[in-house]
C-alpha cells in the first residue's frame, strides 16, 4: 500500500508569494507603459491619441508584462481557499465564495489589460476608438471592486469564526480588518462614473490611489499570514504522521 | 459624585453639547455676513471642532487606558489633520 | 446596608475599569481600521474639499447657504448623545448588568436611525429641487462626503445591532465585553468624523 503523500508545501507557499509578485510586476508594467501615474480620464481625444503613438512599444512591452503577470492572481485566490477551507466545517461555502469573487476579479484583469494592448496596436487608428478602448479598460478596471469586496467579506467572515472556535486559529484577528479596511477604501468608486476631474474620477486620490495603496498592502499582509499558516499546517502534520503507525496514517489522512 | 464614571461621561456630553451650540451660533453669524474670505472665528470653530474630536477619543473612546503608543497616533490624527485643516482654511 | 456595599462595589468596580492601564479598547485591528480610515479616506476629503475651496470661493458659500445649518446641529447632537448611550452601555456591561447595557444599546442605535431618517430627507429636499452630486464641486464633496458618512452610519448600526443582540442574551457570547468595544470604537470613529463635517460642510464653506 502506498504511503499517503504528504502536503505539498513549497507549492502553497509559491501560490502565496505570488500574491505580493502580483503587485510588484503588474505595477511595475503599468508604470512602465506610462499608464501609472493614470491619466486623467479628461484629457481630449487628440491627446490621449498623441499618448498612444509616443513611444508606443514601450508601451506596449509595459502592458505585455502587467497583462501577463495578472495570472499570478490565480493561484493567490487559490491558496487563499485552501487555508479557508481548513477553517470551515462540512459546507466550506465562504472558501467557494472567495475563490468564486478571485475568478470574476482575474476576469476584469485580463480583459482590461488586454484592452490597453488593444489600444497600442494601431494607435493611428482615429482619435475616439483609442479614447473608447482607454476608458473601457479604465472604468472596469477601477470599478470592478464588487468580486475583490466578496473575496474581503469571505476571508473576514472565516477568521472571526474560526478564532471563535478553534484553540490554535489559522489566521490572526488583525487581517479581518485589513479585509475589512481594503473593501471598505473601495467603496468610493462607485463614483466615478459620474466624474472626469477630481478626487473621484478614476485617477482620483480617493477612486484610486487610495483603494490602490490598500490594495497592494493587502497582498503582503495576506501573504504574510498564509506563508505562517501554511508552515504551520506542514509541521503539524509531520507531528501527526510521527505520532501515528504508517497505516493508521492514512485514515487519519482520509478523515483530514 | 464626580468620582461616578456615569456621570463623567455625561458631564463630558454635556461639555460637547455646548460647544457645538456655541459653534453652530458663531458659524451662523460669521458664515452669512462674512462673504468669502478666511475668517478667524470660523478658523476658530474648525479647530474647537478637532479639539472635539480629541475629547471624544479620549473619555469615550476610553483612550486614557490605552497605551501609550495608540494614544500619541490618534493625537498625532487630531493635531496632524486639524492643523492641516486650519492652516488650509486660512492661508489657501 | 447591604445594598449599600453593593452599589460602592459597583462603582469601585467601574471607577478600577476606568483607570485600568494599558487596555486596548476592543483590539489593535479595529484601531487599524479606525485611524486608516479617518487618514487615508476622510482626511483626504476634508483637505480636497478646503483645496477647491479656494478656487471657487463664491460658489461653495451660494452652496453652503443651500445647506440647514439647523439640521447639521441637530445631526452633531443626535450622533454625540448616540456615543454617549454607546459609553454607557460599554460601562453597563463592565458592571455585568447586560439589560441595562441593552437599553444603552438600543437607546444608541435608535439614535442612529434618526440620523439616517433625517439625512433621507435631507437628501430628498436637495434632489428636489435638482442639486445633486454633479451639480458642481461644492455638491460633489457635500453629497460624497456625506455619504460616504452615511454608509458608515448604516455599517455602524448593523454592528449595534450585533451588540444589541448579544447583550440581550440569556449566555453571554465568548468575547463580549470585546467584541462590544469594537462596535463601540467604530461607532465613535462615526461620531468623530461628523463633528469634523458638519463644521467644515455647513458652517465654514
Amino acid at each position: 500500500m502506498r504511503s499517503p503523500r504528504p502536503l505539498d508545501e513549497a507549492a502553497l507557499i509559491m501560490c502565496a508569494r505570488c500574491g505580493p509578485a502580483f503587485v510588484l510586476i503588474f505595477f511595475s508594467g503599468l508604470i512602465i507603459s506610462g499608464q501609472f501615474p493614470v491619466i486623467s480620464p479628461n484629457m481630449t481625444p487628440e491627446q490621449l491619441a498623441t499618448f498612444y503613438r509616443t513611444d508606443t512599444n514601450m508601451i506596449r512591452t509595459g502592458l505585455l508584462i502587467s497583462f501577463v503577470s495578472s495570472a499570478l492572481y490565480l493561484p493567490f485566490t487559490a491558496v487563499i481557499s485552501t487555508q479557508l477551507r481548513r477553517m470551515e466545517g462540512s459546507t466550506p461555502i465562504l472558501a467557494y465564495a472567495q475563490f468564486a469573487g478571485g475568478m470574476g476579479t482575474i476576469v476584469a484583469l485580463l480583459f482590461t489589460m488586454s484592452l490597453l494592448l488593444i489600444a497600442a496596436y494601431r494607435p493611428e487608428r482615429a482619435p475616439e476608438i483609442t479614447q473608447m478602448l482607454h476608458d473601457a479598460s479604465w472604468i472596469t478596471n477601477v470599478i470592478t471592486l464588487n468580486t475583490y469586496c466578496i473575496q474581503y467579506a469571505a476571508i473576514a467572515r472565516a477568521v472571526i469564526k474560526d478564532n471563535e472556535y478553534s484553540e490554535e486559529p489559522i489566521f490572526p484577528r488583525w487581517i479581518i480588518y485589513i479585509n475589512y479596511l481594503t473593501g471598505l477604501s473601495f467603496i468610493i468608486d462607485v463614483m466615478l462614473a459620474f466624474y472626469r476631474t477630481g478626487p473621484f474620477a478614476w485617477n482620483g486620490l480617493l477612486a484610486l490611489y487610495v483603494p490602490a495603496t490598500f490594495f497592494g498592502a493587502w497582498f503582503f499582509c495576506m501573504a504574510h499570514v498564509l506563508t505562517k499558516a501554511i508552515r504551520r499546517q506542514a509541521q503539524l502534520e509531520r507531528e501527526q504522521f510521527q505520532q501515528v503507525a504508517p497505516d493508521a496514517a492514512v485514515l487519519l489522512h482520509a478523515g483530514y | 459624585m464626580l468620582a461616578n464614571p456615569r456621570m463623567q461621561v455625561v458631564l463630558v456630553w454635556l461639555a460637547l453639547v455646548v460647544v457645538t451650540f456655541v459653534s453652530w451660533g458663531v458659524g451662523l453669524e460669521h458664515g452669512v455676513s462674512r462673504g468669502t474670505g478666511p475668517d478667524v472665528a470660523m478658523a476658530v470653530v474648525l479647530a474647537v471642532a478637532f479639539v472635539k474630536t480629541q475629547l471624544v477619543g479620549t473619555f469615550f473612546m476610553e483612550l486614557r487606558m490605552a497605551p501609550l503608543p495608540l494614544r500619541l497616533a490618534f493625537s498625532a490624527w487630531v493635531v496632524g489633520v486639524g492643523a492641516t485643516i486650519v492652516a488650509m482654511y486660512l492661508w489657501l | 446596608m447591604a445594598g449599600d456595599s453593593q452599589r460602592l462595589a459597583t462603582i469601585t468596580g467601574s471607577l478600577a475599569a476606568t483607570t485600568r492601564a494599558h487596555h486596548v479598547p476592543g483590539e489593535v485591528g479595529i484601531w487599524i481600521f479606525v485611524l486608516s480610515d479617518m487618514l487615508l479616506e476622510f482626511s483626504t476629503i476634508f483637505g480636497y474639499f478646503l483645496h477647491d475651496r479656494a478656487a471657487n470661493p463664491s460658489q461653495f458659500a451660494q452652496g453652503r447657504a443651500t445647506l440647514s445649518q439647523q439640521l447639521g446641529l441637530v445631526n452633531t447632537l443626535i450622533l454625540l448623545t448616540s456615543s454617549m448611550f454607546v459609553v454607557l452601555g460599554i460601562q453597563a456591561l463592565r458592571d455585568k448588568d447586560r439589560s441595562r447595557a441593552a437599553r444603552m444599546f438600543v437607546w444608541a442605535r435608535s439614535l442612529g436611525l434618526a440620523f439616517v431618517a433625517l439625512k433621507v430627507l435631507e437628501y430628498g429636499a436637495k434632489f428636489h429641487v435638482g442639486l445633486t452630486p454633479v451639480t458642481n464641486s461644492f455638491y460633489m464633496f457635500y453629497f460624497v462626503a456625506t455619504g460616504l458618512h452615511l454608509f458608515h452610519v448604516l455599517i455602524g448600526l448593523i454592528v449595534l445591532t450585533y451588540v444589541v443582540n448579544g447583550a440581550r442574551a440569556a449566555q453571554p457570547r465568548p468575547n463580549e465585553l470585546r467584541s462590544a468595544e469594537v462596535g463601540a470604537t467604530f461607532w465613535h470613529m462615526v461620531d468623530l468624523i461628523w463633528i469634523v463635517l458638519f463644521p467644515l460642510l455647513y458652517l465654514v464653506a
